[in-house]
This record gives C-alpha cells, structure tokens and sequence, in this order.
C-alpha cells in the first residue's frame, strides 16, 4: 500500500513540476502577490528540521494584507510560520514605492519526523489577500533515509549449552536509534527458578542509559537452578524505555549431569577392625547428577591380604537425586599390625565415578594377651604351692 | 590371708627392719647418687632443648612429656636407657648378700630361732627390698616429670601420665627380677664375694657381651637379611635386658605399631598413627609376661632353696 502511495506521490509530483510554470504563467508577474524561495526543493534526513526563506512579493499598487496557510503538510511535521521572533499568520506588504520595498520575508519550518519513510514529499503555501488575491508556492522534501524511531537489540549467540550447575553467560548489544537518549530498565521472564542478572561494564545493574544513537554491551548471567533436567529453556530478556522497547529470547540448553557420590550415612569415614576380623559399614551412594545413573559397581583398594565384601557388588540403577546404601563388610589381615590403615572405596559407572577413602583402626586381638595371663597365673600358682609346702614351718 | 594381726606384726617388724638397713647402707647411698646424677644430666638437657626449641626434638612434638624420658640429645644416653643399665645394679645391690651376709655373721640362725614361720626371713628380705626398689623409681620417675611440668608448663595428658605409671611400674618388675636373682645367689653360694661376682657376671653378660655373640652367631649362620634380622631378634629376646629394653621403647614411643621386622604386606596402606596405651601394651604383652613370670620364678627358686636350705651348720 505504502509503495503504491509513494508511486502515486511521485506522479503527482512530477506533474506538479509540470504544471508549475503553467501557475506561475496563470499569474501575471507584474501584477498580484508572489512567493519566492530560492530552494523549492530540499533533501534532509529523518530527524531534521528544515526552513525555507519565503518572501513574499507584493506587486500591486496598494498594501496588501496577504493570509498564509499550508497545504498537505501533517501536523506532526510541526510547521510554523515566523518573522523574527514571533510566529504569525498575516503578513501586510507595502506596495511598490519609490521608497518603500515591496517585499517582506516570513520563515517556514518544518520538523521532518524521524519515523517516516524515504521518499518525496510535496505540499503547498498558499498565500491569499484580503481582497482576493492567491498564489500557490509548491515546495517539496526529499527524504534520503528511512526514518526510524526504534531499539535494536542483538544477541551474538543467542543458544548455549551447559550443565545444570554452570552459569550461562550471554551478551547482546543495545543500540538506541531514536533522536534522544533513552533510559532502558533491563527486564526477563524466564522459568521458575531461574536467575537472570544484566551485567554493563562489569557491574550488575537494572537499567542502563543509551545516548542517541550509541550502543551498550550488555552481559545477561542466566543460572538455572541446581536440579534443572535435561531440557531447553528460553529466557526471554526486555529493554524497556518510556517510548521504545526491545526484547529477544534467550536459549539455554541445560545437558544432563552424571555426577556420583560414595560416602557413609554419617559421612564419617573411619572405623576400627581387630586384626583377622570383620567390620561391617555402611556405604551411602547418592546420584547427585541430574539423569539417572545404571550399572553401579562397588570395588575396593585394600592393603595387602585385606578383602572388602560387599553385599551386592552392583547398584542397577540409581535416579537423580536418590540415595541408597550397601552394606560393605572388611576383612583385615590376620598379619595386620595394630594402627591406622588407609583403605578406598570406589563406586563407578562407565559415566561417573567416586571414591571414599577410610581410616581404618586395627586393633591386635587380646587372645594373645591372655595366653600372657596364663602363664603369669601358673608362676603364682607354682609360687603358692612352695608357700603352702613349705611356709608355717 | 587369713593370719592374725599378732602373725603378721613381727613380718613387717622384719621388713621394716630390711628397709632400714638397705636405706643406710653406703652401698645403696652411692648408687642412689650415681642414677641421679647420670639421669639429671640426660634430663637437663631435653628440658632445655624443649624450653629453647621444640621443633629440634623431632617433627612431632605431641607425647612431650614422653619424650623426655626417651629422647637423646648430644650423645647423651636418654632417661630409659639409664635405668635400663642402672636398675639391675640396685637389684643386684640390694639382693646378692640377703642371705650369705646374715648366715655369715650368724644373725640369720638367731632370727631363725625366733618364734616366726621361717620363710618370713627370706620374705621379709625380698618385700623390703622391693619396697625400697618402689620408692627409688616412682621417686625419680615423678622427679623427673615434675621438672617436666615446671619446664614445660602444661599438665601431662592421661594417655602420657598412664604410660609413664607403666613404665615406672615394669622398671620396678625389671629391678626386682635381678633382686631376686641376687636373693637366689646368695642362697646358693655361701660366700657373699661368689654371689655378687655371679650375678654382676650375668648382668654384665647379658648387657655387653650377649648382643655381641647373638651377631656373631647370626653371622655365622644366616646369609638373607630378613633370616638374619628374625633370628637376632628371636635369640636377642632370651636376654632379660633386651627384653626390658623393647618393653620402655614401646611403653613410651606411641607412634611405634610393631615390634621388629615388618612384611611389606604388612606395611602397605598403613598410616602414621599413634597406638592407644591398650594396643602399646598389647604389643609388649609377652615382654611383660616374661619380665613378671621371670621374676615371679627366680623368686619360687630361691623360696624353695632357702626352704629345703640346713641353716644350723
């Protein structure tokens, strides 16, 4: 639609160009009002304001009191009329005298809006007398540039990927093209839980001031939360300003975590075992990735001659987030010295591993001890006999 | 025991009286001065070094209080080392003329003739000197662990305090073993020059020349070194002194896990660690066994001899 009214506007254009030099025929040169401005025609960009000098002409005999409007002109352009300082709607011209100039200047200004298409535009001055008398001034503007009254916002990569427990760090830039500067407030939706901060220029902030066709880097941190699922997330992401408004949308591909862990239900990793004995403890294995973990096997690194059962050495599948325990039984040495001994527990999957390491006491058996007792109890014994013998004498 | 308080008066009359006598002989005074002064010398340097500097003990400075009875410092030999060379002497002080002395004077067939059963003579001496070992050693041991606490500045731990009773306790055993076994010889010999003579000569046999021939042997026999370390250590035990000497090092060295060679087996993944007192003593247990059993028969020994012994010759 717009094309066609421009094609159209050219056409009336060009037979405007046409047909001008017909008017000023029409209007006989030595006699009436006339208008003059040396540029009828002007190139500007959106934005601007243009002026046109007119002089308005008075070639007859008697002053003449001359009314001037516009025609075709939108009142967004904002025209208005002055001379000098003040801005008027009349103006009287004094006639062709010996001592008198039968011309007075009266300044045009246009606003050309910054929201406007590019393209030819054309509209009349319109000048008539008290008594009767008209001229047409056709003036044109050509506008050299779309106009435009708008936010750009660009993302450099606007999908990323990334485990539930890392930041995603994105960065866009905010371009103001309107004519003044513009006060952005930095907003987001994104899911539940999530956190979006903006960062400018290393600092955290909520809103940033962009001047007249200047841009910003803007960094947006978006944390997902800790026990997010394999999923694609978008976050979309506003700049808001009293007049204007950008928004994209954000891609955060969340990839699924294995993550494993072996301790025991009270964490504590230590126990204590007799030499030649057997300890039983319990094993915690926990899935703190978020996909679920199969094929869960138990191992041990022992010292030498020490073996460490388990109950069942295979854990088939374990969800996120869910625990379960084994039960491990050790065996130490029967040669095992009495003192701390240092054993590893390791749980493993193709994908995840871990390990817990154990401080284990071995304490010697007191059937030694005993023997000890034993044979100290068969002296006193002996001794008791000689005193039984041979004392009381 | 069920003997009446009128029995049992004229044993500790005896006993006291066996108290006194070795209290004021110059025989006892003069030992008593060597001890203190080797030990106070040894003693004096460590607490020095631990007012000074600490760090120059060794790397691990927790059992402070223990290692001032094992820590040697500028050659000095340590505490425990001391009284395991000196306390037989006393023993062997107080015991090689217990019985030959008196039946020489003629005293012992006069307190024989009193009316008391006749192994409160040889009872009364061995009770009187033990009594007399006791007091020595507890003496010196707490003497020496309240210079500790005067230096140092802080109270002993329970753990260190319980290992330093102990090993006060198995020194007296340690004494009173060698007393026994110069009871037993002055039973056995009449003269009291013969006795004392014999039982120096084990003493000093199983002190300086025993660990020598046990090499010698070991050297002759053995060629691979582990066969050669367990065969030292298994003839080394049969000494009275070695045994004693294991039993202190272990009592006051917590960080110590075993005795001997280890396998490697039997070291893998082990880590540093100090043993409580329980699992100390465990380790020593057949140490302490011999040490109270051995003492515990030289004692039925020279109860018996004395006992079938013809006293009126």
């Amino acid at each position: 639609m717009e094309k066609k009214a421009s094609v159209f506007r050219k056409l009336v254009l060009s037979l405007t160009f046409c047909l001008s030099p017909l008017l000023i025929l029409a209007a006989p040169p030595d006699q009436g009002i006339l208008l003059y401005t040396a540029y009828t025609s002007q190139s500007v960009t959106p934005g601007k304001t243009v002026t046109y000098n007119i002089e308005v002409i008075n070639q007859t005999e008697g002053i003449q009191n001359v009314n001037l409007s516009l025609r075709g002109v939108p009142n967004s352009w904002a025209p208005s009329l002055t001379a000098g300082t003040n801005s008027i709607q009349k103006i009287a011209v004094k006639p062709k005298g010996v001592e008198s100039e039968n011309a007075k200047e009266v300044d045009l200004k246009l606003n050309v809006p910054l929201k406007i298409s590019k393209g030819y535009y054309t509209f009349e001055l319109f000048a008539e007398t008290d008594s009767g008398m008209e001229y047409l001034l056709p003036l044109s503007i050509q506008v050299t540039e779309q106009g435009v009254f708008r936010t750009e916002m660009q993302i450099d990569q606007a999908n990323m990927e990334g485990y539930a427990d890392s930041d995603f760090n994105y960065n866009f830039t905010l371009n103001n093209q309107t004519a003044r500067e513009q006060n952005y407030a930095l907003s987001s939706a994104a899911p539940p839980g999530w956190d979006v901060r903006f960062r400018v220029g290393g600092n955290y902030a909520t809103s940033v001031s962009i001047g007249t066709n200047e841009s910003e880097n803007i960094s947006v941190q978006v944390t997902p939360p800790e026990q997010t699922e394999a999923d694609t997330s978008e976050v979309v992401i506003r700049a808001t300003s009293g007049s204007t408004s950008a928004r994209d949308t954000l891609e955060a591909v969340i990839k699924g975590k294995y993550d494993l862990n072996l301790t025991t239900p009270s964490s504590r990793l230590s126990t204590e075992v007799t030499a030649g004995g057997e300890q039983t403890i319990e094993l915690l294995l926990e899935n703190s990735g978020t996909v679920p973990l199969r094929d869960i096997s138990l191992d041990a690194s022992t010292p030498a001659e020490w073996k460490v059962n388990f109950e069942n050495d295979e854990v088939t599948r374990l969800d996120p987030g869910e625990t379960t325990t084994v039960d491990a039984t050790i065996a130490a040495s029967s040669k095992a010295i009495a003192g701390d001994y240092r054993l590893q527990m390791d749980a493993s999957t193709p994908e995840a591993s871990s390990e817990a390491t154990f401080r284990v006491t071995v304490s010697k058996s007191i059937a030694w001890g005993s023997a000890g007792i034993f044979i100290i109890l068969l002296v006193s014994g002996g001794i008791a006999y000689l005193f039984k013998k041979y004392g009381r004498r | 025991m069920t003997v009446d308080s009128d029995t049992v008066r004229p044993f500790w009359v005896m006993v006291q009286k066996e108290i006194s006598d070795h209290v004021r002989s110059w025989r006892f005074v003069i030992l008593v001065a060597l001890i203190v002064l080797t030990t106070s010398g040894s003693i004096y340097t460590i607490l020095s070094v631990i007012q000074d500097n600490p760090a120059q003990l060794s790397a691990d400075t927790t059992f402070l209080y223990l290692k001032i009875f094992t820590e040697s410092i500028n050659n000095l030999p340590p505490f425990i080392t001391l009284i395991g060379f000196l306390g037989p002497l006393v023993g062997i002080a107080l015991g090689f003329d217990a019985v030959n002395a008196e039946r020489d004077k003629g005293t012992l067939s006069r307190v024989i003739s009193q009316p008391i059963p006749r192994d409160y003579f040889i009872n009364s001496k061995f009770v009187g000197a033990l009594i007399v070992i006791f007091a020595l050693i507890f003496a010196l041991g707490f003497l020496v662990l309240g210079l500790g606490i005067l230096y140092v500045g802080l109270p002993p731990a329970a753990e260190e305090l319980l290992r330093i009773i102990a090993f006060l306790v198995f020194t007296c055993v340690y004494v009173a073993f060698w007393l026994n076994l110069g009871i037993t010889f002055s039973i056995v010999f009449r003269q009291s020059s013969t006795s004392a003579l014999c039982t120096l000569a084990i003493w000093l046999f199983f002190s300086v020349f025993y660990s020598m021939l046990v090499n010698f042997l070991v050297g002759a026999t053995t060629y691979s070194n582990y066969a050669a370390r367990t065969l030292t250590v298994m003839l080394s035990r049969i000494s009275p002194e070695f045994l004693f000497n294991e039993l202190t090092t272990i009592l006051l060295t917590p960080s110590i896990r075993s005795l001997g060679g280890l396998s490697f087996e039997q070291v893998s993944g082990t880590i540093p660690s100090t043993l409580p007192l329980g699992q100390s003593m465990l380790l020593v247990w057949p140490n302490i066994t011999a040490l109270v059993a051995g003492t515990l028969i030289c004692f039925g020994i020279s109860y018996m001899l004395f006992m079938n012994q013809e006293i009126r010759a």
